[in-house]
């Protein structure tokens, strides 16, 4: 058996769930925190949706069926937590979601856990105008470098649409990049 | 010798076809020169986003989670089922006392107040003490507005055909015993 097997194993026993969870975090926290402070861009934001991810984690384990990795369940917790939530905060600003992005992304100057150079601040402001799809996408693949049938295993779209989506936002950010640079 | 040579090239060129037999999948070729693009692009990218989380933060975080799940008693949930069913001899003991309480106040009251309790000496006194006069007029009065009249007693609703119905349906034994 995997340890992703037996670790499952673990997370479904009465006996073991406490034991097994406490490795569940220390083993994805680090990835998941990452992946979520690149929606949600702050530092406190992500601070809650992490939390809430794994709470989120813990009351369903249950229902977890084992169709895709624990790997891929846990990372499409933390991306519908982090969409829920950044729709949640437009809606109380009154504002669209990609708009709120925007917002967010030019408060990052200022922001003190971003040590970003001006070249990086670039680069967020650039994925912040792309449509949610594509930014997903390229920061699966170019920051966290994960591959293209792990992606679609998170986000249930097929790998040639991925392939198609990576392709339009690199283009768009190198364009972005290029205006703001020139 | 050189014509030898190129009678065999000639020879595997039509066996063959010139072809190597080797396939690659569909879209490949695309696929590499988009893949290529992108790589030249992507190379002038910074790889790091710039993001950094507060010190220790990553640390002390499995407690934070840790207090939100496992370490969390849930509240205990009390079912009204039995919370009702908890209730009931509380309710019954209530009942009981309340019961009691009205009954006591209601006899204690009665034998105060009952007219069939009072004595006839009682009557006396209190009219002899209250200094109340009584005239023929008003025993007449009381016995008008009390007694009934004779036209009470008139069925005024009743109908022919009604008492005729009436006797057809009833037996004689039990009129006349009606009668007495």
């Amino acid at each position: 058996m995997t340890d992703e097997t037996v670790l499952i194993e673990q997370l479904k026993s009465v006996v073991t769930k406490e034991k097994a969870y406490r490795v569940l975090i220390k083993l994805y926290k680090e990835r998941l925190y990452w992946h979520i402070r690149k929606i949600v861009i702050s530092h406190e934001d992500a601070d809650d949706v992490l939390q809430n991810t794994f709470i989120k984690v813990y009351r369903n384990l249950d229902k977890f069926n084992q169709k895709s990795k624990l790997f891929s369940w846990m990372y499409r917790i933390a991306t519908n937590e982090s969409i829920t939530f950044l729709n949640k905060r437009a809606k109380e600003r009154n504002i669209d979601i990609s708009e709120m992005q925007e917002q967010l992304a030019s408060t990052l100057e200022s922001d003190v856990y971003f040590s970003g150079d001006e070249i990086q601040l670039i680069l967020q402001k650039a994925i912040a105008t792309l449509p949610q799809k594509q930014q997903l996408v390229f920061n699966m693949k170019y920051f966290e470098e994960l591959k293209y049938n792990e992606i679609s295993e998170i986000l249930e779209t097929s790998v040639g649409a991925l392939k198609a989506s990576y392709f339009h936002a690199v283009k768009k950010i190198e364009n972005y990049i290029k205006n703001k640079t020139n | 010798m050189k014509n030898n040579y190129k009678n065999s090239e000639e020879f595997l060129k039509s066996v063959v076809n010139k072809t190597t037999g080797f396939t690659a999948p569909k879209d490949y070729i695309n696929d590499v020169d988009d893949n290529l693009t992108l790589f030249l692009k992507e190379d002038k990218l910074p790889k790091k986003t710039g993001f950094k989380a507060p010190d220790n933060y990553l640390d002390n975080i499995d407690d934070i989670i840790l207090k939100q799940t496992v370490e969390k008693k849930e509240p205990k949930v009390i079912l009204l089922k039995k919370r009702f069913l908890n209730a009931i001899p509380y309710a019954a003991a209530a009942c009981v006392l309340l019961f009691f309480s009205i009954n006591f106040f209601n006899f204690s009251n009665a034998d105060k107040l009952s007219f069939d309790n009072l004595v006839n000496t009682d009557i006396e006194n209190w009219v002899l003490e209250n200094n109340v006069e009584l005239f023929n007029e008003d025993f007449v009065n009381t016995l008008n507005t009390n007694i009934l009249g004779e036209n009470e007693f008139v069925f005024t609703d009743l109908k022919n055909d009604e008492i005729e119905e009436y006797i057809i349906n009833t037996d004689n034994t039990s009129i006349i015993n009606e009668l007495y």
